[in-house]
């Protein structure tokens, strides 16, 4: 079973709860993972409803993401014209 | 054959390998290309296009993380300007990794800037608010072409 690093050090996957969460717009795809404590006693977890729009349980130990950019900056080129 | 008003191609393509000056410069020892950073920021923060330079105003902070960011890792950092139809553009070689960090305040933007030429701003960009705890963050790169490379004078 992998470990995970987490804020009370590397854990064994088998004492966590994964929260995988995708996001395809526009903009970006994001991939982010999210681990809970088993039995986590969060909020989120009942309610099934984000403790934030940055992540879903606020008691998680351990968050990261993957963003793949999608929109670029564009900048215009122009030659105009005389007066 | 007719004449066609035009901001010339290999104009824009010449802009982002530093050749034309039309305004003050800078010295240059040679044709090395300049060093890049990546900073990223606070969804609180105002970074913007009128960002000119990197600034710790609004920065993240936390674990792992130190000011200013991280550099561009490829050799070169940016990918080689091109050109494609009308449109010059380029995109950092390799993915943008911040290892091992915890950033507990949420964040929504990264500033790419010129570490060589005094912190100038290059381009800002922004995605969906995140907090990360014990982990990576990665910024990959789109596909470097003239529809999705990641800076493009069109």
């Amino acid at each position: 079973m992998a470990q995970v690093n987490t804020i009370h050090g590397l854990m064994d996957e088998s004492q966590l709860m994964k929260l995988p969460g995708l996001v395809d717009n526009d903009n970006e795809h994001t991939s982010t993972v999210e681990y809970c404590l088993l039995n986590c006693p969060g909020d989120a977890h009942k309610t099934g409803v984000p403790d934030s729009v940055s992540h879903f349980c606020n008691l998680h130990v351990h968050r990261s993401a993957h963003v793949t950019l999608k929109k670029a900056v564009t900048a215009e080129g122009v030659a105009a014209s005389f007066a | 054959m007719a004449n066609t008003q035009a901001l010339c191609t290999s104009f824009k393509r010449e802009i982002l390998n530093g050749i034309h000056a039309l305004g003050t410069s800078v010295v240059r020892a040679g044709t090395t290309p300049d060093s890049f950073k990546a900073a990223l920021y606070l969804a609180s923060a105002t970074i913007n296009a009128g960002t000119t330079a990197y600034t710790v105003t609004g920065e993240v902070s936390g674990t792992n993380y130190s000011a200013g960011g991280v550099d561009l890792t490829g050799s070169p950092d940016w990918i080689a300007p091109d050109i494609s139809g009308t449109t010059a553009f380029s995109t950092p070689t390799n993915s943008i990794v911040f290892t091992n960090v915890t950033l507990g305040t949420a964040f929504d933007a990264v500033l790419i800037y010129n570490s060589t030429q005094g912190d100038k701003a290059v381009s800002v960009h922004t995605f969906g608010s995140q907090t990360i705890t014990a982990g990576n963050f990665t910024l990959t790169m789109p596909t470097n072409d003239a529809t999705t490379g990641l800076l493009r004078i069109a």
